[in-house]
C-alpha cells in the first residue's frame, strides 16, 4: 500500500516537483537533484502524514525548503554563478507577449529575482491558490499577494525584452540575407 | 478599494476562474468593471498568465529522473516490514491462512509468447523497486546468488565504468529473471537483465555481435553468453548511445 501510494505520489507530482525544482535552481542538474531529494524525504518520513490530501503541499514545501538551504551553503562560498544575477527590469506600457514555448517561458521565469520566482513558479507551473502557495512558501497571504504582484511586473519586462532580442535577430539574419542577394 | 490595492490583489487570481467565488476577489472584481482601464489591465494579465501556463506544460521533463525517484522507497519498505507489530499481524495472519507455501512461491506470471525484450521492458514498467540497494558487485553477485536468481558473467566493459545501483531478481513463468541497475553520465539509468537457461533462446547473438532495437522509448541490446541470455535497457530520450556500454 504504502509503495503504491509513493508510485501514485510520483506519477502525479514528479513533472511539477522538476518544474518548480528547474524554475528555481536554474540548472538541469540540481533540479534532478532536489526532485530526487523530496521522494527521498517522502519514502524516510512521508509514513507520518496522515492526511495524503496534504502529500502535495508537504513535497513541494520539502522541495522549497531544501533549495534554500542548498543556496545558503552556496553562498557561503561564493562561486562563478553568483556573478550571474539579473538587472531588475521593469516593464514599461502593456502588450501580449511572444511566448514560443516552455523553454522560453521557463527561461523568462528562471530570470525573475529568486524572491518573487517561488510564488510565481508555483502559481503559474501547478495552478496553485494563494493560500496553497502561502502555505507552501510559509509566508502570509499578503505578502504572496505582494511577491506574485512585483514578480509579475518584472516577468513583463524579461518577456518584452527577450521579444525584442529575438525580432532583432531575426531582423539581423534578414538584413545579412538581403545583402548576400545583393552580392 | 483604490486601482493598486485591485491589482495587488487580483495577481493572485487564476484565470481558470476557480476563484470566481472566492470573496477576498469580490471588491476588486467590481473594480475591474467599473473601471475600463484596470478592465484591459486585468484582460492582459489573464492573457500573460494563460499563455505561461500554457506554455510551461510542455516543458520537458527528463525521464530517467522519475525511474532513479522511484528507488527511494525501497529502503523505507524492508523498514516497514521488520516494524514488530506489523511482522506479528502478518505472521498470526499468514498462519492463519497457511499460505506460507503461496509465499514461498510467488512467481509472476508472464505471457509465454513475449519476447526477452518485451519481458524487460515489462519489468522496467511494473516492477522498478530493487531488493538490493549497493554499489559493490561483488555484494551485488552474492545477493543473487542467496536468491537462486540468474548471475552475470563477465559484464560488457563499458557497462563495468558506470555506477552501480543495486539489484533484483523475480521467479517467473519463463524462468528466473535477474536485474542490475547501473547510473551512468547524468544520472542516465541503465538496466540489465539476465535471463536464465539461455540454451531455449538459440535465435540470440553472442555477446560480440549484440542485437540491438528500439521500443517504448528505450535502447535496447540483446545476446546469450554461456548459459543466460541477456538484455541492457537504457532510456532513449537521455541521448544515449547503448553501444557504447557494450565497448571498452
Amino acid at each position: 500500500m504504502e509503495a503504491d501510494l509513493f508510485q501514485r505520489l510520483l506519477d502525479l507530482w514528479y513533472d511539477p516537483l522538476y518544474r518548480f525544482a528547474l524554475s528555481l535552481s536554474r540548472n538541469r542538474d540540481s533540479a534532478l537533484d532536489l526532485t530526487q531529494h523530496t521522494f527521498a524525504c517522502w519514502a524516510e518520513k512521508g509514513g507520518a502524514l496522515r492526511d495524503t490530501s496534504k502529500a502535495k503541499a508537504w513535497l513541494f514545501t520539502v522541495l522549497y525548503r531544501e533549495f534554500l538551504r542548498n543556496e545558503r551553503m552556496r553562498r557561503r562560498e561564493p562561486t562563478a554563478d553568483d556573478a550571474d544575477s539579473f538587472d531588475r527590469i521593469e516593464a514599461e506600457g502593456r502588450s501580449s507577449y511572444d511566448i514560443i514555448d516552455g523553454h522560453a517561458a521557463m527561461q523568462a521565469l528562471q530570470s525573475v529575482d529568486e524572491i518573487h520566482r517561488a510564488p510565481l513558479a508555483l502559481f503559474y507551473l501547478e495552478n496553485n491558490s494563494y493560500r496553497e502557495i502561502a502555505e507552501i512558501l510559509d509566508v502570509p497571504i499578503g505578502t504572496v499577494m505582494s511577491r506574485m504582484s512585483r514578480g509579475k511586473e518584472q516577468l513583463r519586462g524579461i518577456l518584452k525584452i527577450n521579444q525584442e532580442r529575438r525580432f532583432k535577430v531575426i531582423e539581423g539574419k534578414r538584413a545579412s540575407k538581403g545583402a548576400s542577394r545583393e552580392q | 478599494m483604490n486601482n493598486e490595492k485591485a491589482k495587488l490583489v487580483l495577481s493572485v487570481y487564476r484565470p481558470g476562474g476557480q476563484d470566481a467565488i472566492d470573496p477576498t476577489f469580490d471588491k476588486a472584481l467590481d473594480q475591474v468593471r467599473r473601471d475600463p482601464a484596470m478592465a484591459v489591465w486585468f484582460e492582459e494579465q489573464r492573457r500573460l498568465d494563460e499563455q505561461m501556463m500554457d506554455a510551461l506544460a510542455g516543458f520537458p521533463v527528463p525521464s530517467d529522473g522519475r525511474l532513479i525517484a522511484g528507488l527511494a522507497i525501497e529502503p523505507r519498505r524492508w523498514r516497514f516490514a521488520f516494524r514488530p507489530l506489523a511482522l506479528a499481524a502478518s505472521v498470526i495472519l499468514m498462519l492463519s491462512l497457511g499460505v506460507w507455501a503461496l509465499l514461498g512461491d510467488r512467481t509472476l506470471q508472464l505471457p509465454e509468447t513475449a519476447t526477452l525484450t518485451q519481458i524487460s521492458l515489462y519489468l522496467t514498467e511494473h516492477q522498478s523497486s530493487l531488493g538490493l540497494m549497493s554499489d559493490d558487485l561483488a555484494r551485488v553477485r552474492s545477493w543473487l546468488e542467496s536468491r537462486e536468481g540468474p548471475v552475470p558473467g563477465k559484464l560488457p566493459p563499458g557497462l563495468a565504468q558506470l555506477t552501480l545501483i543495486g539489484c533484483e531478481t523475480w521467479k517467473t513463468t519463463r524462468g528466473r529473471v535477474s536485474l542490475i541497475c547501473f547510473m551512468g553520465e547524468g544520472q542516465q539509468v541503465a538496466h540489465l537483465y539476465i535471463f536464465e537457461g539461455a540454451q531455449s533462446r538459440g535465435d540470440l547473438p553472442s555477446m560480440n555481435a549484440p542485437s540491438f532495437s528500439r521500443e517504448n522509448d528505450w535502447l535496447l541490446a540483446s545476446w546469450q553468453d554461456g548459459r543466460s541470455a541477456y538484455v541492457l535497457g537504457a532510456p532513449a530520450a537521455a541521448g544515449t548511445v547503448i553501444e557504447s556500454y557494450l565497448k571498452s
